[in-house]
């Protein structure tokens, strides 16, 4: 999803306790400005090619390689997970030096799990920099790593453009996370080919595919306890340049896994003011991988309870539904655990769901995950 | 109480010309040790923030050799074994091309350390991560931007080493204290990627800085043979160890201060008890027990002690201004670079300095106190009685002298490198010197006597002297102690200098030594500056060195790696160990030559081994000879470069030596290569007698704020003699108004008095003369070698004694003054009539 | 009154040392001195005045005999005891008078007063009274040296009467003084501590003491005989 803004706050605001203070120098000056001359721009379709573009794609300002999922072990306890490596250019061309240190992209990883039969959430985040391979992304073979938070691709027997099998390996400082990654499924690409506008005006748009039903296997360790789990995951993946409008406040991203092995993905870029000029997108994918994209009057949102943080006071919604009326669905969203805030350099509410529904009068189930931006105050 | 209190106050300021000479006196000690113990505080808090750096206070420091460490193992550390609190510093010096200041060029990684924790300062933080983005951006506090005439942002031209470079000041470096400020007034914080950059040094980090103990622990076991880990603390407390001696020195200095002080209150309580143990003994009769009596003295102690507080806070934080200065040049001299311009002054310091200058003055009164609770209640007594008591203790105290030094010696035995105990020693030497001097004195006023014996006056005096023991004894006494000390320190640095001359003289063979300016770079001075100096025509012979440092838990090693040749080999005075042996082992095995100070610290000899971390894990090294080197209290390891390169692999020359022929001129050669060769490639050359005179600087430098220390107890000393003589006169009113009766005319009493004065003066110089020669023979054989590990040859020079003597001649004739005025200005019949 | 003694001196002997020789002062002496009565005490220069005096003052210890002022035997009670007794239930005059020089008049008198705990107020009543009494109310807030001797001397037995003692000393109290000057302070002497019921000892050479006193005594040769 969009988050390239926030990646960019996150780097200035790591400072954390208090990012009401004004910067020494501007976010613009520091950044590089607002500015997007000289990036690439996400303005039209392009060729997608796996498993190439996995990997980093530096000449943009912003990155982002995103996994979810929901877990249970063997004991019946469930877990929700996420690890995202954020990558930033903060600069279109990387210094000319001979330092290894000097970069011009710096990186940012966020791994969370929510223990959700404890009622617990912990989370971690750490920076650093593409220079003297600390962190970085390469495609082949896949890996992405933020020092020892690591992704990497699983040896396969065979060389395939399509497969996906990658080992997540995270130690935070209250739990690890190893698993296993494995797709059924195709990438797919979102939008017009994978080129996924962000509003009604052309131009604000980036890249974007996902794996979005990832078999999953591994363990989870909190403290000296570890757990085997299984489940499923979600991948996504996505590129631009360009900045949020100046009237979008934030949004709402739903990753949807049903029963019947279909997966809906949809987002609302919600409008400062009027939510009648929120901008709503999605995907549906059915059961053999193949996706069709979901316009705006094709599906609605509605918030169906609120929540307030006791740690930072800020209120999400908590409880939606949503109706697919051409699909003949309707589905109601609820958390499985209300406190799955991250209260990170910048905030955000990123967590399991639970969902249930009727397809044409029959009960669905399903679960996926919500990712909610742009609700607290400081951002 | 109250009744006493007003007694102790109303007796005080009866007499206060005494009174103020005493607050001046002991204020004076007060004044001195808070300003040392000030200026010594402003400076270890001042390296203590120095050494902090960015990343607050380091747990531990990975170190490699001398060229640093190779930064892949920082990502290893990163990425496989994942340590986390650890980050890396690239360090280095650069020179600001318009105005020629040095600066320290900081490389670190601004995301290292990323935890909300961490950062505290939003801007401080978000100017750090430009940092990355624009590898010549830097960061400087608003102080250090305004000295080097820059607005901030803007632009710097640098020199490092032959090379230019720019950089882009791009924010402010936030500093949250002074001391702080002072730290970073000649620093520019970079990124790692732009410091390695800058300073030519790619894929290398001066060190790693471990902030987890938890990490120290696990990488200790993770690091290579080549690489150390040392406790992080050991910045501040390296530099506090090594200016430990120094600081120690110090202080003991201030201390005499206020013992001398102290005698100051000492002579006044016992005077003041003198002249009233008639009154005491009226008020006893009265019913005033003995503990009352003890009160009143203490309470008139206490007075005194807290004037001289106030006094001496007020003068102590303002000499503390300019003994910091002097502090700090002698740190920077002889240490380590440290910036320090405004004291440092905590309660505590207040609070320590007062209270042992009222603790020096209670207890200084504690026996004048005690001796007036002995006041019998009679009706009447006599004073002769108490003359003879005095003269029969005399010799009770000499044999209690004789203790004293009996103890002072045992220390020495036991005690075996401990510096405070040798100050201990030193300080019971003069304590039971104190105690012979009223005995020394007597044969000597009887000598003095004799000599005298054909005048009315010299018999007068003399006598007077004598007849006046009880208090006399006690003003002589503390300016024999006082002078003694100048005495003493006097032969010791006037010793010292002439040692340290005498090396130089030895040390310093080559006529011209180059040597790399302010912008210090890690190429060093290349081969072809080096094979171009060789070419100069009037060039003999050439050797390079190299200085290197070492990290070691509170201290630094110092290896001096030369390619001296067997003539030039010579140049170390060997203390021990055979020269022919000690090169042919030097040269051939690749011993090292230690000098003296790190041989007396670390307790080696010749055919002892020392390690030292070489890339392969730490090397074993044959001590072949000590050598004599007064240029680190740290000591110094030579070793051969021939054997340097093949333990280190590091080819780097930084300073080299030029040996002219016979008849070419150094000057002449100077003047021809400091334009051209040197400045552009960033050197300095100095011609031998430049070299020698720059040390004698810094020698006599160090020494300045011994100098003023020994001003200052000299002041406090005439200070106690004029109070004391004046005391002793004024009570002798009607004998002197007896002898104008008898037909002395005034200028007969004035010349008695100053007589008198002058008498007891040279008296007290002639005493402090053995005494001060004890005393610098136990500063430079105990002090400065259990300090800093050197021998010092004594030089004696006529002229210490010679000071000693006409400073105790004129403070005796001065103190003798005012009594002379005031006595032959008085009318005789009133001297008669009052008692 | 005249039945209570207030000093009683039995057998009381007391030898000084002088180089190897040793010399009797008092030998034997037995004395009693009733309440309220005035005697002076006579005899040469050395035959022991003082010596008599310090042993009823508490201030010296006989070598043998005992000592009883007002019923307490001092040769029993400590230096610190006998300290507090002199300061509650002597009082001293002194031929040099003895006033402590850097007290005005006023803190001369009070120091005995302070030093047996008399509230200010008191003892500023007391103060006024008597320096009436002595003829210096004028001059309470001077030091002593800006007095003359027999002013110095009337503030010396204003302050041996402050605190009220049972016992007067006065060691040659005008020993000091010409003679005009003499017969004040000793009309004051003669009558005030009577009129306060203080006993009056005073060792003297003076006849006009010896006549106006209530009995004389002689030390001579070691012992005390009425004249």
């Amino acid at each position: 999803m969009n988050k390239r803004w926030l990646v960019a706050t996150a780097l200035i605001a790591a400072c954390g306790s208090d990012p009401q203070v004004p910067p020494a120098l501007s976010v613009s000056a520091m950044l590089g400005g607002d500015s997007t001359a000289g990036y690439a721009r996400a303005t039209r379709p392009r060729r997608f090619e796996f498993p190439r573009d996995h990997g980093a794609h530096p000449r943009y300002k912003h990155e982002w390689w995103y996994f979810t999922g929901n877990l249970i072990a063997g004991d019946g306890r469930r877990y929700g997970y996420q690890f995202t490596l954020f990558r930033h250019a903060v600069a279109p061309q990387p210094p000319t030096t001979v330092s290894r240190w000097s970069t011009n992209q710096l990186y940012l990883a966020h791994v969370a799990l929510a223990d959700i039969s404890a009622g617990r959430f912990r989370y971690d985040e750490r920076f650093s920099r593409g220079g003297l391979g600390l962190a970085g992304v390469t495609a082949q073979p896949f890996r992405a790593w933020l020092e020892d938070w690591q992704i990497d691709e699983l040896p396969s027997q065979q060389q395939c453009g399509q497969c996906f099998r990658v080992r997540i390996l995270a130690s935070a400082r209250t739990f690890a996370l190893d698993l296993s990654l494995q797709n059924s499924k195709p990438p797919g690409l979102h939008g017009n080919n994978g080129l996924s506008a962000k509003s009604r005006t052309a131009g604000n748009a980036s890249y974007y595919y996902s794996h979005t039903r990832l078999d999953t296997r591994g363990t989870i360790r909190q403290g000296g306890n570890s757990s085997t789990v299984r489940g499923s995951s979600w991948f996504d993946h996505e590129w631009s340049t360009s900045a949020l409008e100046q009237e979008q406040s934030g949004w709402d991203w739903f990753a949807i896994q049903l029963e019947d092995a279909t997966e809906i993905m949809l987002y609302r870029l919600r409008h400062r003011g009027d939510s009648s000029l929120d901008y709503l997108y999605g995907s549906y994918i059915d059961a053999e991988g193949s996706l069709t994209p979901l316009d705006e009057d094709e599906f609605a949102i509605r918030v169906d309870g609120r929540w307030r943080s006791p740690r930072s006071g800020t209120v999400y919604p908590a409880a939606w539904r949503i109706n697919l009326p051409q699909r003949g669905m309707t589905l109601t969203v609820r958390p499985r655990l209300a406190d799955q805030e991250m209260l990170t350099s910048f905030r955000y509410w990123e967590g399991a769901v639970e969902i249930s529904g009727k397809r044409h009068g029959t009960a669905i189930a399903g679960e996926g995950y919500v990712e909610l931006t742009g609700y607290a105050s400081g951002n | 109480m109250m009744p006493f209190v007003r007694m102790a106050l109303r007796s005080l300021a009866r007499r206060w010309p005494q009174t103020i000479l005493s607050v001046i006196g002991i204020g004076l000690g007060i004044a001195v040790m808070l300003a040392i113990d000030i200026s010594n505080d402003s400076a270890r808090r001042a390296f203590e923030f120095a050494s902090e750096g960015m990343g607050g206070q380091a747990e531990a420091i990975i170190l490699g050799g001398p060229r640093g460490l190779d930064e892949d193992f920082y990502r290893q550390l990163r990425l496989r074994h994942g340590v986390r609190g650890i980050s890396p510093v690239v360090e280095g010096w650069a020179e600001e091309s318009a105005t020629g200041i040095a600066l320290k060029i900081v490389g670190i990684d601004p995301l290292a350390l990323s935890q909300p924790t961490r950062q505290q300062d939003a801007r401080g933080w978000s100017a750090l991560t430009e940092l990355v983005a624009r590898p010549e951006s830097a960061l400087m506090t608003a102080d250090a931007a305004r000295t080097l005439g820059i607005e901030i942002p803007g632009d710097l031209e640098l020199r490092v080493g032959n090379r230019r470079a720019r950089i882009a000041v791009v924010g402010a470096l936030p500093v949250q204290h002074e001391a702080r400020a002072n730290a970073l007034r000649n620093v520019a914080v970079m990124d790692v990627g732009g410091a390695q950059t800058l300073l030519a040094m790619p894929g290398r980090l001066s060190r790693i800085e471990v902030h987890d103990a938890n990490d120290s622990r696990r990488l200790t076991a993770l690091l290579p043979p080549s690489l150390r880990l040392v406790p992080g603390l050991s910045q501040a407390q390296t530099m506090r160890q090594m200016t430990r001696s120094f600081r120690i020195n110090l202080t003991a200095l201030s201390l005499l201060a206020v013992v001398i002080g102290a005698f100051l209150v000492y002579n006044t309580m016992v005077i003041s008890v003198l002249q009233r143990r008639e009154q005491i003994a009226t008020l006893r009769t009265l019913g005033v027990t003995r503990p009352e009596i003890l009160a009143t003295i203490m309470i008139e102690a206490l007075a005194l002690a807290a004037a001289g507080m106030v006094f001496g806070t007020l003068f102590g934080v303002w000499l503390s201004h300019a003994l910091l200065q002097l502090v700090t040049r002698t740190i920077n001299d002889l240490y380590f670079s440290l910036q320090v311009t405004a004291p440092a002054i905590s309660n505590w310091t207040l609070a320590k300095s007062n209270a042992v200058g009222v603790l020096a003055a209670l207890g200084a009164a504690a026996a004048p106190a005690w001796e007036a609770t002995r006041v019998s209640p009679r009706l009447a007594f006599c004073r002769s009685h108490l003359e003879s008591t005095t003269r029969s203790w005399l010799g009770r105290w000499a044999a209690a002298g004789l203790v004293v030094w009996a103890v002072a010696a045992a220390i020495l035995w036991v005690s075996d490198r401990s510096i405070v105990a040798g100050f201990a020693a030193l300080f019971c030497l003069i304590a039971g010197f104190a105690l012979t001097v009223p005995m020394s004195m007597v044969s000597l006023m009887r000598g003095m006597r004799r000599l005298l014996s054909d005048s009315p006056y010299g018999r007068i005096a003399t006598g007077g002297i004598l007849a006046s023991l009880s208090r006399t004894h006690v003003a002589v006494t503390a300016l024999a102690v006082a002078l003694s000390a100048t005495v003493g320190v006097g032969i010791m640095i006037g010793s010292f200098r002439t040692s340290v001359n005498t090396w130089l003289g030895s040390y310093l063979r080559a006529d011209i030594y180059v040597s790399q300016g302010t912008g210090r770079t890690n190429d060093g001075i290349t081969p072809a500056i080096i094979a171009a100096l060789r070419k100069e025509p009037a060039v003999r012979a050439v050797t390079t060195g190299r200085w290197v440092r070492f990290t070691e838990p509170g201290r630094i090693l110092r290896l001096f790696v030369v390619d001296v040749d067997r003539y030039s080999f010579e140049n170390f005075q060997l203390r021990k160990g055979e020269v022919t042996q000690a090169w042919q082992r030097f040269n051939e095995r690749g011993a090292v030559l230690v000098s003296e100070a790190f041989a007396y610290h670390r307790g080696l000899s010749v055919g002892d081994s020392m390690s030292l971390p070489t890339r392969s894990g730490t090397g074993r090294f044959e001590v072949a000879a000590v050598f004599r080197d007064y240029g680190s209290d740290q000591g110094t390891v030579v070793m051969h470069r021939r054997h340097y390169e093949r333990h280190w692999d590091d080819p780097v020359v930084d300073s080299v030596a030029l040996y002219l022929r016979p008849d070419a001129d150094s000057q002449a050669l100077l003047a021809h290569l400091e334009p051209g060769m040197l400045k552009q490639s960033g050197l300095q050359a100095r011609s031998n007698r430049a070299l020698r005179e720059l040390s004698l600087a810094i020698f006599d430098r160090t020494f300045a704020i011994t100098g003023v220390l020994r001003l200052l107890t000299v002041i406090i000393a005439v200070v106690a003699i004029v109070s004391a003589l004046a005391a002793i006169q004024l009570e002798r009113a009607r004998e002197f108004a007896m002898l104008r009766a008898t037909g002395v005319t005034r200028r007969g009493l004035a010349g008695l008095l100053m007589g008198e004065g002058a008498l007891m003066g040279l008296a007290a110089g002639i005493l402090s003369l053995p005494l001060g020669l004890m005393m610098s023979m136990v500063l430079i054989s105990v002090i400065n070698r259990r300090s800093f590990g050197w021998t010092i040859d004594m030089a004696l020079s006529p002229e210490h004694f010679l000071t000693a003597l006409l400073l105790s001649v004129a403070a005796g004739l001065v103190a003798a003054v005012y009594p002379a005025l005031r006595m032959t200005s008085a009318l005789t019949a009133e001297g008669l009539r009052h008692e | 009154m005249s039945t209570k003694a207030m000093v009683v001196l039995s057998g009381v002997s007391k030898r000084f040392r002088e180089g190897l020789s040793e010399r009797r002062v008092l030998d034997g002496v037995d004395a009693t001195i009733a309440a309220g009565e005035f005697v002076a005490i006579q005899g040469r220069s050395g035959s022991g005045k003082t010596t008599l005096f310090n042993l009823i003052a508490g201030l010296d210890m006989p070598d043998a005999g005992e000592v009883y002022v007002d019923g307490h035997a001092l040769t029993r009670l400590s230096d610190r005891e006998r300290t507090l007794f002199r300061r509650r239930h002597l009082g001293f005059v002194f031929q040099f008078f003895n006033l402590i020089p850097t007290l005005t008049v006023r803190e001369n008198l009070g120091f005995s007063l302070d030093l047996n705990g008399v509230a200010a107020a008191k003892a500023d009543s007391i103060i006024v009274t008597l320096l009436e009494a002595v003829g210096l109310a004028g001059r309470a807030d001077s030091f002593p040296d800006r007095l003359s001797g027999g002013e110095q001397q009337r503030v010396a037995i204003a302050r041996a009467l402050a605190h009220a003692p049972r016992l007067v000393l006065a060691d040659e109290p005008t020993g000091n003084l010409d003679q005009e000057t003499e017969s004040g302070v000793l009309a004051l002497l003669a009558e005030l501590p009577r009129l306060r019921g203080a006993t009056l000892v005073v060792a003297t050479h003076s006849a006009e003491i010896a006549r106006r006193a209530d009995r004389v005594l002689l030390i001579r040769d070691g012992r005390l005989t009425a004249a």
